[in-house]
Formats: C-alpha cells, sequence, structure tokens
C-alpha cells in the first residue's frame, strides 16, 4: 500500500514536471487583450531549408557516424539518402568479405532517423522505437552501400519509415527496412 | 575405469574453438565486442567507447551500435551451440571441428531490434537464446542490458541461414 502510494505520487510528479510543459508555458503567459491570441510555436516557424541544415550539422555531430564513415548524400521533404563506404574492418564474413550486417543497420538507422527529422511537422528529435532490416543478398565487396529512406506515415506520436539498401544499382537492393520512429507533430492552430 | 579428460585441455579446446569464431569477423573487434565464456554460456560484452556515441546530447550509444552489438551476439551463440556437440560430446580437437565447417558463421536472413531504453554511456551485455535451429534455418533471440539485468535496454529477433556443414551430418 506504502509502495503504490509512493508509486502514485512519483507518477503525480513526473506529469507535474514534464506532463503539461505546454500547459504551463501558456498559463505562466500574460493575458492578451487582443482578439487573436498567438500561442507558442517554437518549431513551427521552421523553413525546410533550417530543418536540413539543423539535421546536417546534428549528422555530423555523430561520433559512430564519423567511425563509420556514413555521408549524407540528399535530403527532401521526410526524406533522405546517406551512403557508407567499404572498409576492411566492418567485414563481418572474412571468406567473402561482405560487410557486416550490423554496419548496414547502423546506416540504415541513421536515414531512417534523419527522414523522420525531416518531416515537415517534427517537433522535437526522435529515436529508434523498432527496426527490422532484411537483408536479400550480399553486398558487393569493395562497393559504396547506399541507403534512402522515407516517412510514409506519422501520426501524433509516432513515424513509420521505410528504406531499401543498394550497392550501385537502386532496382537491386541488398537490404531493406521498416522502423517505427518516436514522433511529436507540430500543433497547429485551428483556423 | 576412465580417467576425466585434463581441466586444461577442455579449457584449451572450448576457448580455441571460440576463438576461431570471434576472430574470424573484423567488425566485433571494430566494435570492441567480446565474449565471456562459463561453460557453454556466454554473454557479449560491448565495451564502451565514446566512437559509439549515436547522441552526443543525452549522451547516448546509437542505434546501429546496439544493433551490430544484438546481431553479433546471436550469430557467434547460434554457431558456438552447434559447434558445442562434436566439441564436446565428441571430443574433437578444434582444428578437426573447423575443417567440418562448424565454425562458419550463419548468414543474417532478417533482424528486428526492438529498443527499450536509451543506451547509456557504458559497458553492454548480451545473452542469445536459440528457439530452433534446423538444418537449413534458425530463429535466435537475443537480450541486452547494461547495469541491471532485469532492465533490458534492448532486445532483438532473428532468422539466420545455417552454413553448410563439409561433412554429412
Amino acid at each position: 500500500m506504502k509502495q503504490r502510494f509512493a508509486e502514485q505520487n512519483k507518477q503525480r510528479f513526473h506529469s507535474a514536471c514534464f506532463g503539461r510543459v505546454r500547459g504551463c508555458v501558456t498559463a505562466r503567459m500574460p493575458p492578451i487583450d487582443m482578439g487573436t491570441h498567438e500561442r507558442p510555436r517554437p518549431m513551427a516557424e521552421i523553413t525546410q531549408e533550417q530543418r536540413q541544415k539543423i539535421a546536417e550539422q546534428f549528422i555530423k555531430a555523430l561520433p559512430f557516424c564519423a567511425a563509420l564513415d556514413i555521408r549524407l548524400e540528399s535530403m527532401g521533404v521526410a526524406e533522405a539518402s546517406m551512403s557508407m563506404p567499404y572498409d576492411k574492418r566492418i567485414v563481418g564474413d572474412p571468406e567473402t568479405g561482405v560487410v557486416h550486417g550490423g554496419a548496414v543497420s547502423a546506416l540504415m538507422d541513421t536515414c531512417c532517423g534523419l527522414a523522420v527529422s525531416l518531416h515537415p511537422d517534427s517537433a522535437k528529435p526522435t529515436a529508434t522505437i523498432d527496426l527490422r532490416i532484411e537483408y536479400m543478398r550480399p553486398a558487393k565487396v569493395g562497393e559504396r552501400i547506399v541507403t534512402e529512406a522515407h516517412v510514409y506515415n506519422a501520426t501524433r506520436t509516432v513515424a513509420f519509415v521505410r528504406a531499401f539498401a543498394h550497392d550501385g544499382n537502386p532496382d537491386k537492393p541488398v537490404a531493406s527496412a521498416t522502423g517505427a520512429f518516436t514522433f511529436s507533430r507540430i500543433k497547429k492552430d485551428k483556423s | 575405469m576412465k580417467r576425466p579428460e585434463p581441466l586444461q585441455a577442455v579449457k584449451e579446446r572450448r576457448d580455441g574453438a571460440l576463438k576461431v569464431l570471434v576472430d574470424s569477423v573484423p567488425y566485433i573487434e571494430f566494435m570492441n565486442v567480446s565474449f565471456d565464456r562459463r561453460g557453454d554460456e556466454l554473454t557479449a560484452v560491448m565495451a564502451f567507447d565514446p566512437k559509439i556515441i549515436g547522441n552526443p546530447v543525452l549522451p547516448a550509444i546509437h542505434g546501429g551500435a546496439t544493433a551490430s552489438f544484438l546481431e553479433m551476439a546471436a550469430l557467434i551463440e547460434l554457431a558456438w551451440q552447434r559447434a558445442w556437440g562434436p566439441l564436446e560430446e565428441e571430443k574433437t580437437d578444434v582444428e578437426a571441428v573447423q575443417a567440418a565447417g562448424y565454425l562458419r558463421l550463419p548468414k543474417t536472413i532478417d533482424f528486428t531490434v526492438d529498443y527499450l531504453r536509451s543506451g547509456l554511456p557504458r559497458d553492454c551485455y548480451a545473452r542469445a537464446r536459440v528457439n530452433r535451429s534446423g538444418r537449413r534455418y534458425a530463429s535466435v533471440h537475443v537480450e541486452a542490458w547494461q547495469d541491471n539485468r532485469e532492465k533490458l535496454y534492448a532486445q532483438a529477433t532473428g532468422h539466420f541461414l545455417m552454413p553448410q556443414l563439409n561433412v554429412d551430418g
């Protein structure tokens, strides 16, 4: 009983601190005597160009991407493309010299996350909830692996992403990925 | 009466076989992953290194690093379990087990990672469980944790294609 009370209290504390941040901000704002009440919209004004710049800087600051020498290829609306060069240190099968699936996972995970942050309604940095990778065939030894990801649906809380990876010919993928990512949508004023 | 095998010989054979498996993959070394063996039980350990950070702000381990770690743990466990039979029941030496193709790694068909908590900047541990291993296909589940075994930070399930053996099994 005591423990349950403590748990409830903890939850209450948590929601008081983090749960209704938006509400707190509005409550603290001085009342405005005007016909239109402007709510704070920190990310709403952001242009796609700014969004891409922030994303690019974020990717460049990722140590694991630097370790794998992952390069940004292109960015679009809710989609992105990245690539990773062949390296002997990331080989998974010594008999054939093929890159380890884990390295391909890392490339596709990053690219999917980037696509989510390039979604025009994305308000916060994202995190992977679930990622499934299918390995269709081994990647060619010595070739750069290119991946393309796009968000095909985003709800208020989750973004669903699809990605494909190839080693030169986009029609012959080496792997495909399906992922669910955390998502928070920019609140838009009803007008 | 048959004398039990000297402890040293048993350990050398088991550790030797595990070393062949682990050393064959360059990416395992790149990721600072090692395998801790207690009898036939393996625990994969990924030593923390600043290069595996994915979010420098938190900081948190990159999801791709976690996926790589889990996949390695699954692959090694799968190959290790298959090699255990000839290694221990028939007491075959490491070279013969290797020549028969038991120490070749399976190939991943698909791998699904469930990210439960963000990976903190410290060492990670993983243990894999082979749910089914047939002649061709295998299904493996992996669990990874950091400080507390009860609080998993990630888990994964994958399907693998088993390498063909050089002998009729």
